[in-house]
């Protein structure tokens, strides 16, 4: 695709977009226009942009590729909202008072990443709050990890009842399927207080992120990009996410959260297995134990036949010894059969001498 | 304090401007990419059995080491990670040095192989691989080099067939698995094992991704593919980017048993350490080997701290023991420019010296 053909790189659009963010540059509201969902129209225009680049993707491991960029481009695009906002206050109020305005500026996004209600309804936040928890959580196992979610076992809960329902009462499974829900229901609670420790992170890396500010103040250094600022941000969340990594409080949240979710997704097993057994189908559980067999079954095959090849060598061995033994024998008897001429003519020297000698 | 923030609010709007540009450019680059080759040295399967291949590499030098070498990596990888591309690969690397490659490719576990356990691994595979190559060649010993969990393999494998290696190679290879800084280990002492593998059967390469990448969520997830817009426009850059993602997300599953006993006794009980690992019903006893050793470590691994593989030092008894500490990080030991030119020649001359 040359430029001249690829329909995304569109100069007159690009074009709208860039006078557009200047506009409201100059308005000093850069990214602050809003629609009624609480996110900047212009955000709203590149997510639509994005999701169209995305569907023409040339192939799936493409697809995959842009899909990651764009998200953090997402992220990065939330970031420079709210970046920008501190950027056009510092230029309305000169440089006596930026370090009372930076602080304002990462007090309210502190109060929205808390969750503060004292901050209000935090809508514009919401666009921002998400980027950074897809940034800090990835996606979740029940996202990342295939097959069962919550969500699939109610579908499969109610196909199962409207087999059931046919074929007999199913008191027992509607018992699992329940306790499918109640382990459902335990492991989003733990997504929430996972959550809840990346938000109070949050906090901590915008205070972390105040301070390097002051560092670089303090040096004389400069922040020359809204690249750089953001990078800068990132590296705080990061240094304040490796040092609560390292407690026993977050291994422990990250031990619980994975095993919520194995326990559902094992109750998910049980009841994919009972409903395959009243079907008359092998379960999941049958079939690992024929293949466990088939390993042993294996393994046993292995053993003899590195056994036999043991045997086979002792043999090999046993008949060169054989075959040794017998060229000797052989040699010896020829030896022995040319031995009594010698020996008779010896007899007939010796007997003669013996009887000489008698 | 002067005021550090030297950016205009014009400024933004260019700056925005650029990076959707550089984005819609970068469409175009991508979708002429094309297919993105990785593993392209010559080689011929010897043996295979169930879904394991031994490859050995095509020779490159007339005089070769008359000991071959036989390279054993971690069961969370693909082969090519030692062989990326020309000029990134260690495999060529080493075949230019005079070595004589050979390969295992684990292949991708399904069910039916859930139940293979650490014994079907080490001294099961990996022991009727090394019987191929001494055959091959008709040598009695050859030479075995680990690559992470495969050097873990391979450690617990001489321990206990020494009489079949001349030389033991590991790199980046993990001994103590429960040294200070090790996060992933710090994690993975928490997680409920069994639960996972009775939950999951075998166990999804997603599975282990995400654990890696929750190492460092913010610089993967959040700007990562925001600095890749940099180098959008330019096919080359981008093709290594891609052949890199292509690796670090082309993660086979682990088979069940084997991974349950691998979190278990290594990462959970450090039973490596304390000579207590089981394989095949006999001890492995990382004092029994005596061969020579080269343990290279990165001095930035994050995965695999340089202290948890240093460690082997202090175990085993080879009176030719030597380590080398390459400087960067876990994966750039097998890809990055530096590693190709310090890596393979170091350990041709290593295994020359040895080999004789």
């Amino acid at each position: 695709m040359s430029r001249a053909t690829n329909p995304f790189l569109d100069p007159d659009w690009l074009e709208i977009q860039r006078s557009y963010l200047q506009q409201l540059a100059a308005a000093g509201h850069t990214g602050d226009a809003h629609s009624g969902t609480g996110e900047p129209d212009w955000y709203r225009a590149l997510q639509v942009w994005w999701q169209t680049v995305l569907d023409q993707a040339p192939a799936d491991d493409m697809r995959v590729l842009l899909s990651n960029i764009f998200h953090q481009s997402q992220s990065f695009s939330t970031m420079s909202g709210e970046f920008s906002r501190l950027i056009a206050a510092l230029s309305e109020t000169g440089d006596g008072d930026w370090q009372k305005i930076f602080h304002q500026h990462i007090k309210a996004m502190k109060q929205q990443f808390s969750g503060d209600p004292a901050a209000g309804p935090g809508e514009q936040w919401n666009a921002m709050l998400q980027a950074w928890q897809q940034a800090g959580t990835a996606t979740l196992p029940e996202e990342l990890f295939g097959g069962l979610n919550g969500e699939g076992l109610c579908d499969m809960a109610e196909r199962f009842l409207a087999l059931t329902a046919t074929t007999g009462p199913g008191g027992e499974y509607a018992a699992a399927l329940q306790e499918g829900m109640r382990l459902w229901q335990g492991y989003r609670a733990r997504c929430g207080q996972y959550f809840s420790v990346f938000r109070r992170l949050g906090v901590d890396a915008l205070d972390r992120l105040e301070r390097r500010v002051m560092e670089l103040a303090a040096k004389d250094a400069q922040i020359t990009s809204l690249r750089e600022l953001y990078n800068l941000w990132v590296d705080c969340n990061e240094q304040v996410f490796a040092e609560h990594a390292a407690s026993e409080e977050y291994a422990r949240l990250y031990g619980d959260l994975l095993a919520d979710y194995m326990a559902f997704r094992r109750q998910g097993r049980k009841l994919v297995d009972a409903t395959l057994q009243q079907l008359d189908l092998p379960s999941r559980e049958s079939l690992a134990s024929v293949s466990r067999n088939q390993h042993e079954l294996q393994r046993q095959l292995r053993q003899s036949l590195a056994q036999q090849e043991k045997t086979q060598a002792a043999l090999e061995s046993l008949q060169a010894e054989l075959d040794e033994l017998r060229r000797s024998l052989k040699q010896e008897s020829r030896t022995a059969r040319a031995a009594p001429r010698r020996r008779s003519v010896k007899k007939k020297r010796g007997g003669t001498g013996r009887r000489r000698d008698g | 304090m002067k005021n550090p923030f030297a950016i205009k609010p014009e400024q933004i709007a260019d700056e925005i401007y650029d990076f959707n540009r550089k984005l819609a450019a970068g469409v175009g680059t991508l979708a002429e990419l094309g297919e993105v080759e990785v593993g392209t040295s010559p080689r011929e399967p010897v043996y295979e059995e169930d879904k394991l291949v031994l490859y050995h590499y095509r020779p490159r030098r007339r005089r070769r080491n008359p000991v071959p070498l036989l390279i054993v990596y971690a069961l969370v990888n693909r082969p090519y990670m030692a062989d990326l591309e020309k000029g990134r690969s260690l495999i060529q690397g080493l075949l230019e040095a005079g070595q004589d490659v050979y390969l295992i490719d684990w292949g991708y576990p399904d069910a039916v192989d859930s139940d293979l356990s650490l014994d079907d691994y080490i001294i099961g595979y990996l022991d009727r691989c090394v019987d191929v190559v001494r055959r091959r060649h008709e040598v009695e010993r050859i030479n075995l080099l680990g690559i992470c969990q495969g050097g873990t393999f391979s450690l617990c494998y001489t321990a206990l067939c020494q009489d079949k290696i001349r030389n033991l190679i590991t790199t980046v290879t993990p001994v103590d698995f429960h040294t200070r800084h090790d996060q992933l280990s710090h994690l993975a002492r928490h997680v409920d094992i069994d639960q996972c593998v009775d939950a999951m059967g075998n166990v999804p390469g997603e599975m282990l991704n995400w654990m890696f990448l929750m190492l460092k969520p913010f610089r993967l997830m959040g700007r990562k593919y925001v600095d890749l817009v940099d180098i959008l426009d330019d096919p080359e850059r981008m093709r290594n980017f891609v052949r890199m993602e292509k690796w670090i997300f082309d993660s086979p599953a682990q088979a069940g048993r084997a991974f349950r006993e691998f979190v278990a006794d290594f990462y959970q009980d450090n039973k490596l350490i304390k000579g207590r690992i089981d394989i095949g019903g006999r001890t492995v006893d990382l004092e029994n080997i005596t061969v020579p050793v080269l343990n290279i470590y990165a001095r930035d691994d994050h995965l695999v701290p340089p202290d948890a593989s240093r460690a082997l030092a202090g175990c085993v008894s080879s009176e030719d023991y030597s380590e080398l500490e390459f400087p960067g990080g876990h994966i750039g030991l097998y890809v990055s420019a530096r590693s190709q030119r310090l890596l393979p020649p170091a350990i041709g001359r290593w295994l020359d010296e040895r080999s004789g």
